[in-house]
Parts: C-alpha cells; sequence; structure tokens
C-alpha cells in the first residue's frame, strides 16, 4: 500500500540519468569496436585490393552524437539506412563501407564470403562484460570529478 | 564409432530450400527456383555451344524472380549437439522492387516464428526466424532488383529419431 500523505515531489537528476546513458552507450560503442576487430575481412576480386578492409562505429544518444570510432582515424559517416530518433535512444552502428554486404551476401557471380556475422558471433558471448568494462570507466571517471 | 561429437552434422540447408519449395504462395512467385549458395548456371552444350538451359541470373529485360541462400555462419554448441544460431543470407531477387518484395513476404511469412519440426533425415529444427532485412538494392552485376535478409535457425546437428527408425 502505498501512503498517500507522504506525497513527495520527485526531482529528476537529469545530470545522472544522462551520465548512465552515455555509461551505456560507451558499452554499446565497445562492443562494436570488438565487433570490427574480431572481423577477418576478406580482401576480394571484383572490387579490387582493399576496399573493405577498415570498419567503424557510430554511436548516437537521444538523437545525438556521442562518439564515433574508425580503424582509419577518419570520421566515420553515417549510413543512409540508419534512422536516428528518439529522444530516449541509445543507438550504436557498427559497420563497413561499400561493397561490404555484397562480400557478406554475394552476387550472383561471386559467392558470398561472410566476415561480419561470424565476428558478431565471436563477440556476443562476451557482450556482457565488455559493455561492463566500458561502463565503469565513465561511472569511475563520473564519480571522481 | 558413434556419438553426438562424432556424427556427421546435419545441414539444415536441404530442409530450407525443400520446405521453402512446398510453400504455395513462395512457390507461385518463383516456380520452384530457391537455390543454395549460388543462382542455377545456364547449361551450355560445349560442343555446339548451344545453351540448354538459360540460368537464373538474366540480364535487363529477362529478369526472373529467384532466392539464393548463403549461409552467414553456424556456430554449434560446444557440448551439445545443438547449432547456437545457423544463419542465413536471403537473397531475393524479382523482376522489379515490387516483385522483389513480394518474394521477400512471402518468405518472411514462410519462415517468421515458425516452431519445431522434424525432417526425414533427423534434423530436428527447434524455431526458425527473419532476423533483419528487407533493404532494397540491385545486384551489382546484373542490376536486377533484390531484397536481403538474414533468416536464424536454431537446429540439432544430429539425428534426433531413435536408431533404426
Amino acid at each position: 500500500m502505498v501512503d498517500r500523505r507522504k506525497v513527495s515531489r520527485v526531482k529528476m537528476n537529469r545530470k545522472s540519468i544522462d551520465n548512465v546513458r552515455l555509461a551505456i552507450a560507451d558499452g554499446t560503442a565497445a562492443i562494436g569496436k570488438a565487433i570490427i576487430l574480431a572481423a577477418d575481412v576478406p580482401d576480394a576480386e571484383p572490387y579490387g585490393v582493399g576496399l573493405v578492409v577498415e570498419g567503424g562505429t557510430l554511436t548516437y544518444v537521444g538523437g545525438k552524437k556521442v562518439g564515433s570510432w574508425h580503424q582509419s582515424g577518419e570520421e566515420p559517416r553515417k549510413p543512409k539506412a540508419m534512422k536516428v530518433r528518439g529522444k530516449d535512444t541509445i543507438q550504436t552502428a557498427t559497420g563497413w563501407s561499400f561493397p561490404a554486404h555484397l562480400l557478406e551476401f554475394g552476387t550472383v557471380r561471386m559467392g558470398a564470403q561472410p566476415f561480419a556475422t561470424p565476428a558478431r558471433n565471436e563477440v556476443e558471448p562476451r557482450a556482457a562484460g565488455i559493455m561492463r568494462q566500458a561502463a565503469a570507466y565513465r561511472i569511475a571517471r563520473t564519480l571522481r570529478k | 564409432m558413434t556419438g553426438i561429437l562424432i556424427d556427421t552434422q546435419l545441414d539444415p540447408l536441404g530442409s530450407i530450400i525443400a520446405e521453402a519449395r512446398a510453400d504455395t504462395d513462395l512457390d507461385a512467385l518463383l516456380d520452384g527456383r530457391i537455390r543454395g549458395g549460388e543462382p542455377k548456371p545456364r547449361r551450355v552444350d560445349p560442343t555446339t555451344l548451344a545453351v540448354l538451359e538459360e540460368g537464373d541470373a538474366l540480364g535487363p529485360g529477362h529478369y526472373k524472380a529467384f532466392i539464393v541462400l548463403t549461409l552467414l555462419d553456424a556456430p554449434v554448441h560446444p557440448q551439445l549437439p545443438i547449432s547456437l544460431a545457423t544463419e542465413y543470407g536471403v537473397n531475393c531477387y524479382g523482376v522489379t522492387f515490387q516483385n522483389a518484395t513480394e518474394v521477400w513476404l512471402a518468405f518472411r511469412r514462410a519462415f517468421h516464428k515458425v516452431r519445431t519440426r522434424t525432417k526425414a533425415n533427423g534434423l530436428g529444427i527447434y524455431g526458425s526466424t527473419i532476423v533483419t532485412g528487407g533493404s532494397q538494392d540491385r545486384d551489382q552485376d546484373t542490376k536486377q532488383p533484390i531484397i536481403r535478409g538474414v533468416l536464424r535457425v536454431l537446429h540439432t546437428t544430429s539425428s534426433v529419431l531413435p536408431p533404426g527408425s
């Protein structure tokens, strides 16, 4: 039973909530980075050597970009298919640029050489640990301030 | 010598293709043109070079609807004779984008959230799910409209039928 006499106004500590969301976002970004690093990207024809080698991640919290990482050190661009929306969302995109999807799924003339799915499956069992470690780092840094 | 880790691993691809061909909606669109790994190649007489049988992948103006299933990954459980998540890339080719969408939706209806079934070879499928997909694209070689997706199948890697059955 809720004591109706003691009604107190709940004040949301928005700064703390933001830090928690950012910590989760750091965790998802770390998982994305682990997938990129675990992938063994085939450097195959017919699209030449070295087109699909480096991947990256992009992380959005509440529709705002909070993090990005690319193996080349450059700023990755948001994929067209990624819809960034919502105030309470945490989204991370992980991937490789064109023509990575053609290697993954194949074409009528070229057999599939999947590399992203095996990498994701390799990282999946460790995902909770990776997320915990990345989130703990952010929380510890926040508490130190 | 027998045992769950020594028996030949069962591959669900053949069963999936058979199920897809048995689905009336899907078969009405594809006429049996669902393949594993690559499209049906064109058959040419080696002496006369006459085309005996045209393949699935044709040029503009001659497109045919077909599906190619490609194995993305098949991780197995380290102790149990089951696959954790065998995933197939589903490449749905159509005459037009609308046709490709119809093929994709028919495939999704046939396999999404379909529960337990046992196949004649003893393969046990716990369930199949469409995990992602629906993005439109064109094939890089023939420019044929295509919709890609991913099918996940949880299955046994050895026969679930009793010995001698």
